[in-house]
């Protein structure tokens, strides 16, 4: 029997794709990573099937690479480094499991897309902590396995925040379930003693911090506890534009510090210019020259109990803390309304993906760094960006506080038509001398990408190191994602 | 079995004379665990073969090479609070971490603190107070070691406000049991101790569960940790002498101590709560503990408990709420709140906290962490803690009711001391996102009959963990509780087994309390 044939036994004719446009699309994304044919996408529909799906490959010694979110991709670690690799695409495992309302959780499969999961939340008074304008075919579990940073600082005490439990086969082959959900009893057993699955560490581990950051190099999830947070009963979301990011830092500092500010992040005129304008012609560079260079997006919120009374006395504070920090919060920038944008970061991008509207395409290049650093690290990006001969006056900049203000995500969107080669490579070269020079200055590169893995982990010898032992323990034969990180 | 002249001489030279002894009385001092008598009746447990006090994270790296070389097993220790930093066996050294009592950093706008393991909570507090800031301490108190590496779970009593110490670790410098030093996430890459994660999967998923490794898996030698915003006064003068002083507060930081007619509307209290976020400390204080809390014996303890139960244990469950503001319309705010959350579910406050003088003690006992011992071993007697793992807050309030559930028949044959039945400690975590209970009991170890009842109801509240889904109990360290739990759990310390060998190929990272790799 072949592998196909092998492959329709477990899951069924129907779940092993062999056309050549599925596969294609597959061979590559939005990114630099060089284009490689899987040799097969496989659906599977239940964890029994994925765990038949990794004995296979243990046995035939084939590559896997999970996929949870729909197209279009954009780091590069969907796509398969070696060839013969079988694309696992957990799209179909898209059952919302569990909402818990009073424990603020939700268990979801893999292929729970932001689009499916807001809505259903919301009928429970929930809402995930959202990350910027995800394309509506975004996973879920994905997204948090990518440790995509999150809107709202004062809800991410933990960088792992919002996962919470998992339940994984690992390379090995192993069910496991991480977290309180490892036992003791059933699923169904915790439930009844009040356990919701929100606790991510068992007593002696923390598996669920070595599966984020994977890139699916440990194993495949086949569901996750997700942290939810409550739909405010009222909401004031302002704007402070302004030249200067320190000023912006320290406002933010204190919003985060008090836990005034539910969604908090800072954007530049182009990305809010291309979040907020559709194709038309010339709308998106009228804006972009009308808003100013820095826009600080925050919203201060009350709930069950006098939310009137909450909302005022927290204005009354923001008043003073932005009197001392020289900003003034405003109801509206440009013409456009804080609340307009309040609404629009709460929910999935529209379609098309904001990202793609304006030139078809876009690189972000982001890592993590303390307040301090980041105006050298834009520095070092416009330098980045001129010497390369890519438009810095197009350059997207998004800034988003993390782990309750420890750090920010520091993200910058460059732009560019996939069908200009020359845009393409200006590009290409941009990013890789663009992470050393940011890496020079302060920049940590928490989830490294593609080209971007050598040169973060050459600065790293003994990390990468214990990775490999642990890599060698939980996925002993290397077919998960093969050739990504520094496996 | 004496210490190997060529490696005694090995350590020597990278410490010096004065900082490794083999002394007998040196190193009877290290054996002598206050705890320990009441559980074996002799306050001695194993002596280690030497002493040495390191001075930096280099001199730990050529210590543990050393103890490679030689197959020496090495145990950590920082503030010595409990007896897990004692050795399992024979030939082992201690490393007395005291000469490394830096706090490195504190950054106060990107809110975290850097320490070195002989830095004290107490310490560190005080000088993030001066910066408007705090930090988790754990109940034991805050004397112990501010590293959130070394607490057997890390709660505390305003972990309500700042977390636990397993999700509040950033950076971490770890000389691994082989001798090289591990840096995690951005110090790793050079860049500062901001993040603790990366690149790519977190090896803080190996460093620690909801436990500590208990000295298993190498030397933390600095970490990161993060801090929280001080709604009080940069320094808090006192009056009156330990333990009877009394701290000057402002007004607008408040504390209630309220009592709820059951253990559901206690529950509900908490998610209220929780979900409101106008607690510092949400912290579920037994009646027993408060009376011991504010007395200076424990006679006038006794009293006081016996005074106050008829309002607090005979009426229900009752929790601590300390209330910070940094404005009176903030204050007011909070307190009106916790008011209709009171009268929603039935509670009321306890007259005795409502007294100026005592709510203010209690506030800064329980912000400082500073008043477990007397809590719990002022008696002499022995205690005893059960279950304490972490999920949901109604996970944990089930856990204390099933403790209590069990305890009391002990209590009506006088077996155990009378401490309200329901004397577990413990506290919502990040305004209700989880909680953490454990359930205490104190038994005479004078007392055959009393020890045998303490050891019988440790066995039912074990059992009852894994018979009524109810976590891995706190008390579960070492080989035999995780080869009890681990097949119930995923068999997850078969998992930890590998990891343990991969890290530690020669086993000189001594791990009795933690976990053994048989050869
Ligand atoms: C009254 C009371 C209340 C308590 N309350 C709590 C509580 O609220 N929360 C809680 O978690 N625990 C609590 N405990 C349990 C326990 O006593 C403490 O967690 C623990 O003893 C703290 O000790 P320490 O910080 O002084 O560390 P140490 O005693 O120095 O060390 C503790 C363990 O960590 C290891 N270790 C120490 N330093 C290092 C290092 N630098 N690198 C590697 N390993 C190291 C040691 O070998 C030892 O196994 C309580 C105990 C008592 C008696």
């Amino acid at each position: 029997m072949g592998k196909k044939e092998e492959l329709t036994e477990i899951v069924g004719s129907q779940q092993v794709i062999v056309n050549t446009h599925s596969i294609e699309k597959l061979s590559r994304d939005e990114s630099f990573v060089c284009p490689t044919r899987p040799a097969f996408i496989v659906k599977p529909r239940n964890t029994g099937e994925v765990q038949l799906i990794v004995k296979w490959a243990n046995k035939t010694l084939t590559p896997l690479v999970p996929i949870s979110s729909g197209a279009p991709h954009f780091r590069g670690d969907s796509v398969p480094s070696v060839d013969g690799a079988v694309i696992v695409d957990l799209s179909e495992m898209n059952k919302i499991m569990r909402i818990d309302r009073k424990n603020r959780v939700a268990m979801i499969e893999p292929g729970v897309t932001f689009g499916a999961l807001c809505p259903e939340l919301e009928k429970e008074g929930l809402r995930p902590n959202m990350t910027l304008l995800p394309r509506p075919r975004k996973s879920v579990v994905g997204s948090v396995l990518e440790r995509e940073p999150v809107l709202m600082p004062k809800y991410h005490w933990d960088i792992i925040d919002p996962l919470a439990c998992t339940e994984v086969i690992f390379g090995s082959g192993d069910l496991y379930r991480t977290g309180a959900a490892s036992g003791p009893g059933t699923i169904e057993e915790q439930w009844k003693s009040g356990e919701a699955q929100k606790s991510h560490a068992e007593p002696m581990a923390d598996w669920c911090r070595i599966l984020q950051g994977a890139q699916g190099t440990m194993g495949i999830i086949t569901w996750a506890t997700i942290r939810c947070e409550l739909i405010p009963n009222l909401e004031e979301p302002f704007m402070v534009g302004s030249q200067n990011l320190p000023s912006l830092f320290e406002l933010i500092h204190w919003l985060v510090r008090l836990r005034l500010a539910d969604e908090c992040l800072v954007l530049n005129n182009v990305s809010l210019a291309h979040i907020l304008t559709r194709q038309r012609r010339g709308e998106y560079e009228r804006l972009r020259d009308r808003l100013p260079p820095w826009i600080l997006f925050f919203c201060i919120s009350g709930y069950e109990y006098y939310p009137e009374e909450k909302v005022s006395y927290q204005i009354e504070k923001l008043t003073d803390l932005a009197r001392r920090a020289g900003v003034k919060p405003v109801k509206e920038i440009a013409k456009v309304p804080a609340q307009t944008l309040l609404k629009i970061v709460q929910k999935p991008s529209e379609e098309p993906y904001w990202k793609l509207r304006a030139k078809g395409s876009c690189y972000d290049i982001f890592c993590l760094a303390t307040y301090d650093r980041i105006p050298e690290l834009i520095q070092v990006m416009n330098i980045a960006a001129e010497e390369g001969d890519c438009p810095v006056a197009d350059m997207g900049i998004y800034l988003q506080p993390i782990v309750q203000g420890t750090s920010y995500h520091c993200e910058f969107n460059l732009f560019f038509n996939p069908a200009n080669a020359a845009e393409v490579s200006r590009l290409r070269n941009l990013s890789q001398q663009a992470i050393k020079s940011l890496m020079d200055n302060g920049a940590f590169f928490s989830r490294p990408y593609g080209t971007w893995v050598d040169v973060v982990y050459e600065r790293d010898a003994e990390t990468a190191s214990v990775l490999k032992k642990i890599k060698a323990i939980l996925d002993p034969n290397n077919i998960m994602n093969p050739g990504k990180l520094c496996f | 079995m004496a210490l190997n002249r060529n490696a005694y001489k090995a350590l020597e030279d990278i410490v010096g004379a004065d900082n490794i002894s083999e002394e007998p009385a040196v190193l009877d001092a290290y054996a002598l665990h206050w705890g320990l008598k009441a559980f074996t009746g002799n306050p001695f447990g194993r002596r280690h073969e030497a002493v040495l006090l390191p001075g930096s994270t280099e001199d730990v790296q050529v210590i543990v090479k050393i103890c490679n070389q030689y197959k020496v097993k090495f145990k950590a220790l920082s503030t010595g609070w409990g007896s897990m930093n004692g050795p399992g066996g024979e030939g082992v050294i201690q490393l007395d971490l005291r000469r490394m009592n830096r706090i490195v950093e504190i950054n106060e706008k990107a809110m975290y603190a850097v320490v070195e393991p002989y830095v004290i909570n107490a310490q560190l507090q005080a000088e993030l107070m001066k910066r408007g800031l705090t930090c988790n301490i754990i109940s034991a108190g805050s004397n112990t070691s501010a590293l959130p590496l070394t607490a057997l779970m890390g709660s505390g009593p305003t972990s309500n406000s700042t977390s636990y110490n397993n999700r509040n670790i950033l950076g971490v410098e770890w000389v691994l049991p082989n001798g090289e030093i591990l840096r995690t996430g951005s110090l790793g890459s050079g860049v500062g101790w901001f993040c603790g994660d990366g690149p790519g999967p977190s090896l803080r998923g190996i460093m620690r569960g909801y436990k500590s490794p208990l000295g298993g898996l190498g030397v933390f030698t600095k970490a990161a940790t993060k801090v929280y915003h001080w709604p009080g006064p940069e320094v808090v003068p006192v009056e009156g002498a330990s333990p009877g002083y009394t701290p000057k507060l402002p007004d607008i930081i408040s504390a209630h101590y309220i009592t709820f007619p059951s253990w559901e509307r206690f529950t509900e209290a908490g998610y209220k709560m929780g979900e409101s976020e106008i607690a510092l400390a949400c912290d579920k204080l037994p009646p027993w503990m408060l009376a011991l809390n504010l007395t200076e014996n424990a006679r006038e303890g006794i009293r006081l408990f016996s005074e106050i139960r008829p309002q607090t244990v005979d009426k229900g469950i009752s929790v601590l709420v300390v209330i910070g503001a940094d404005s009176q319309r903030e204050f007011d705010y909070k307190e009106k709140v916790l008011k209709r959350i009171t009268s929603e579910t039935g509670g009321e406050y306890l007259p005795l906290v409502e007294e100026p003088a005592t709510r203010k003690k209690l506030i800064w006992h329980r912000v400082r962490a500073t008043t477990g011992a007397r809590e719990t071993f002022r008696l002499m007697l022995s205690q005893g803690a059960s279950f304490g793992s972490c999920d949901s807050w109604e996970f944990a309030v089930n856990e204390a009711r099933e403790g209590a559930r069990l305890k009391q028949k002990y209590i009506e044959k006088g077996l155990l001391v009378d401490d309200g039945v329901d004397n577990a400690w413990g506290t919502l975590y990040e305004h209700g996102h989880m909680g953490h209970m454990d359930e205490l009991y104190l038994s005479d170890p004078t007392d055959p009959a009393s020890k045998q009842a303490a050891f019988t109801l440790m066995e039912e509240t074990t059992r009852a963990c894994m018979e009524k889904a109810l976590g891995c109990p706190q008390t579960v360290m070492g080989d035999r509780g995780h080869d009890l739990f681990g097949p119930r759990m995923n068999n997850y310390h078969l998992w930890v087994r590998k990891f343990k060998k991969a890290l530690d190929p020669n086993g000189v990272s001594e791990s009795t309390n933690y976990i053994t790799v048989p050869e």
